[in-house]
């Protein structure tokens, strides 16, 4: 099979990430824009912080909490879903001691959902702050909130949203190094080397794209036809797997879920058929939870699980049944870079199997070799 | 079927006989524990377990925050991953307490929970039935729930989310210096109970018949939010340990985001969850409308009033269910997973599959031994 032949909006997201790399942390960490915002007293007041958004925002949000905790200092951040935290948040969750010292931060790229808007308006009845972290400074969302943060991603196609989950990762990391800075709880010049490590690290997977792209795809060819995948990680990476699994959704309309390594092996791994469940395992190296999460792909290998790790310690002693997605380590002191990146290979393999299976993106509603939506 | 001991619905109906003895287990085990001057200094409690502990931990949430209000405690669940290699801890945190939920107490983890707290100074506990298991060995405390053991676990998921629910009235007596709750959570409980099982052969004859009806489904999915997406969890875990089905949770809103997108989108048999008076019934209701008309789904809604009543206008099978009065909400939980456990059971029954692949050559050849002798790392 010509892998050209399945090219596709998510293989074009994923190559672009390479160039959006640079504008994007340009954009986002850019102290005179960050200050523009708010003054640097006010967010060094900042005591708790929720991050919360719909689908793949919502993960971008878990995917970068305890980033966003390490990097602002602020340990009472959580990431509640955005049901949890609308429907079911008390104004006493949301606001600890005064509320000027509390922030709700939507994320969303387009700023248009209702329950964006939502968010916002229950932050700032609660007393809180409120923040859009969005693409679109003429959005509801971007009304509705006190403050806006413009991640100002440059246009491209972003059907399934891969760039806008970038940037949006982007967006939480560079908000959280500044409120660090207000806080005097990182340098300024710490600031500027998580933009330039950021930048280094994603562009040191160009090398390695092409390999990693073929072999997305040729695993897709053998995958085509399976309606379930799980999809594994810990920590940062458990949304990480949520976001993979959203893609797969989005893109094939497979029945997938996220699910931890523990667990895992608790629940998921008793799927009866486990050699038609295609299994996608974010395993790197700097994962406090490493050895387990090789034990659980060693295990899936095991009752003839499909299996892909994607890691950066390909020699860890993986099942020789396992295809392994080697990507180079985050540079020292930055191993939670991964995160930014490490959703590319599953979001290949969801962009691949659709095509290979001759489907069109949202349940058939979105054609990605014209770009063209149909509602019909 | 000789190799089910036990269906799920047999399990679900024990349920009926352990509420009062399990509570009262509960509350003397309890009560003699811990001392009251050393519950009194707690003010976090972290509570984890693997897979369905955790998600008993998970809904037991909502009775820490009841009974823990104004105090200057607070209650996390967290999933054993995250609460044994990534949640940070200080280095000596001898004002928090660990608790570890494990029926058999015999997972790596748990014990790795355990010794990761007591490095850091914690106060640990592990909840467990076996008084001489791994986990009760690391354990500053072990708080015994004397079930019998089940398989899919059904009571002693009752048992471990009941016993927590005991010891949040107990530490927040004793942060408050109050008492009396504990007779009232009783009374409150053995009153719902009994209303519970008066409706459970109504219950399970829709199940039944609805399980039949999704019996080719490509899939299963529960939509529910809040406290209940927890209980979505448990019975996702239950279709997979009974049917080997691939089952998915998701919140009302994620869900128009994300699942709504599932293919076939007419293929997955769907269990919806809501309270009339819950503050997301009409999202769940705006959802739910949306997964019949435009997705064709099949819906069994979970619920305490007619479809008709809380907005949803299309056409979806009714599990009617009676639920506790809002101060006490949180006993639903205790038997909210009822339903889809046993849409879960019956759906092994008609794909005529035992219970956790037990007869099946590849799980028989390679069974997962990695969940006792993973290597515990101490974080």
């Amino acid at each position: 099979m010509n892998k050209l032949n399945y090219y596709n909006t998510v293989t074009l997201q994923a190559e672009s990430l390479f160039n959006l790399v640079d504008i994007q942390a340009e954009r986002c960490f850019n102290a005179d824009k960050l200050n523009s915002i708010m003054s640097p007293d006010e967010f060094a007041a900042i005591e708790n912080v929720v991050l919360t958004g719909c689908g793949d925002s919502y993960s971008a949000a878990g995917a970068m909490r305890s980033v966003f905790v390490s990097l602002s200092g602020v340990s009472m951040t959580h990431s509640p879903d955005p049901m949890e935290f609308t429907r079911f948040w008390t104004n006493e969750d949301i606001v600890k001691d005064e509320g000027r010292k509390s922030l709700v931060v939507a994320v969303s790229a387009s700023g248009g959902a209702d329950r964006i808007v939502e968010i916002l308006e229950k932050g700032k009845a609660a007393g809180a702050r409120t923040m859009l972290i969005s693409n679109n400074p003429s959005s509801k969302g971007a009304k509705a909130a006190e403050l806006f943060f413009h991640v100002d991603t440059p246009e491209l196609c972003n059907t399934p949203g891969l760039r806008s989950y970038f940037a949006s990762m982007v967006g939480i990391a560079a908000l959280g190094a500044h409120i660090g800075v207000c806080k005097g709880h990182i340098s300024l010049k710490d600031f500027e080397d998580i933009k330039n490590a950021l930048i280094i690290y994603v562009k040191s997977i160009k090398p390695f794209f092409a390999k990693i792209d073929d072999m997305m795809f040729n695993l897709s060819t053998r995958w085509k036809d399976f309606s379930r995948y799980d999809v594994i990680g810990d920590g940062s990476d458990y949304f990480t797997a949520q976001f993979v699994e959203e893609k797969l959704i989005e893109c094939a309309g497979v029945h997938s879920s996220h699910v931890d390594s523990e667990d895992w092996c608790h629940i998921n791994f008793f799927l009866r058929d486990p050699g038609t469940v295609g299994t996608i395992v974010h395993a790197f190296k700097a994962a406090n939870s490493f050895n387990r999460l090789v034990e659980t792909a060693n295990t899936a290998a095991s009752i003839g699980r499909p299996i892909v790790v994607v890691t950066d310690k390909p020699d860890a002693g993986f099942d020789e049944r396992i295809t392994v997605c080697a990507m180079p380590s985050p540079p020292e002191g930055y191993e939670w870079l991964s995160t930014m990146i490490n959703f590319t290979p599953g979001s290949l393999i969801s962009g691949y199997v659709a095509a290979v299976a001759e489907k069109k993106f949202f349940a058939g509603r979105y054609d990605f070799r014209k770009q063209e939506w149909n509602f019909n | 079927m000789e190799y089910m001991v036990k269906t799920l619905r047999e399990l679900c109906m024990n349920i009926e006989n352990i509420a009062e003895p399990q509570f009262d287990f509960a509350y003397k085990t309890f009560a003699n524990l811990i001392p009251v001057e050393c519950l009194k200094k707690v003010k976090k409690i972290i509570v984890t377990g693997c897979g369905d502990s955790y998600i008993a931990a998970a809904e037991a949430k909502a009775a820490f925050d009841k009974y823990l209000a104004g105090t200057d405690c607070k209650m996390l669940a967290l999933r054993i991953v995250e609460a044994s290699r990534y949640f940070e801890l200080g280095d000596n945190e001898p004002d928090t307490m660990v608790v570890a939920v494990s029926v058999s107490g015999g997972p790596a983890r748990i014990s790795e929970v355990l010794m990761r707290g007591r490095k850091h100074g914690c106060i640990t506990v592990a909840l467990t039935n076996k008084a001489d298991s791994r986990a009760a060995m690391n354990a500053d405390y072990v708080y015994l729930t004397n079930t019998t053991p089940d398989s899919p676990g059904l009571c002693s998921y009752y048992a471990s989310m009941l016993s927590l629910f005991v010891m949040a009235v107990a530490i927040g007596e004793a942060k408050k210096g109050t008492s009396g709750e504990m007779d009232i959570l009783r009374e409150k409980l053995l009153e719902y109970h009994k209303t519970f099982f008066e409706d459970f052969d109504a219950i399970d004859a829709v199940c039944k018949k609805t399980a039949g009806e999704w019996a080719d489904s490509v899939g299963f999915e529960v939509v529910a939010d809040g406290p209940l997406l927890s209980c979505g969890e448990f019975i996702a875990a239950k279709y997979a340990e009974a049917a080997g089905e691939k089952c998915t949770y998701i919140d009302s809103e994620n869900y128009m985001h994300v699942n709504g997108l599932l293919c076939p989108t007419n293929g997955y048999g769907t269990i919806a969850m809501a309270v009339s008076d819950e503050p997301n019934m009409n999202r769940i209701a705006d959802t739910i409308n949306m997964m019949v008309s435009r997705q064709n789904r099949s819906v069994m809604l979970v619920c305490d009033k007619d479809p008709s009543e809380v907005g949803i206008t299309q056409p979806v099978v009714l599990c009617k269910v009676r639920v506790p009065e809002k101060d006490y909400r949180f006993l639903f939980l205790l038997y909210s997973f009822i339903p889809g456990a046993l849409m879960a059971g019956y759906q092994a029954e008609l794909k005529n599959v035992a219970y956790f692949r037990r007869t099946d050559p590849v799980f028989i050849q390679s069974p997962n031994t990695t969940i006792a002798s993973s290597e515990i790392t101490i974080i």
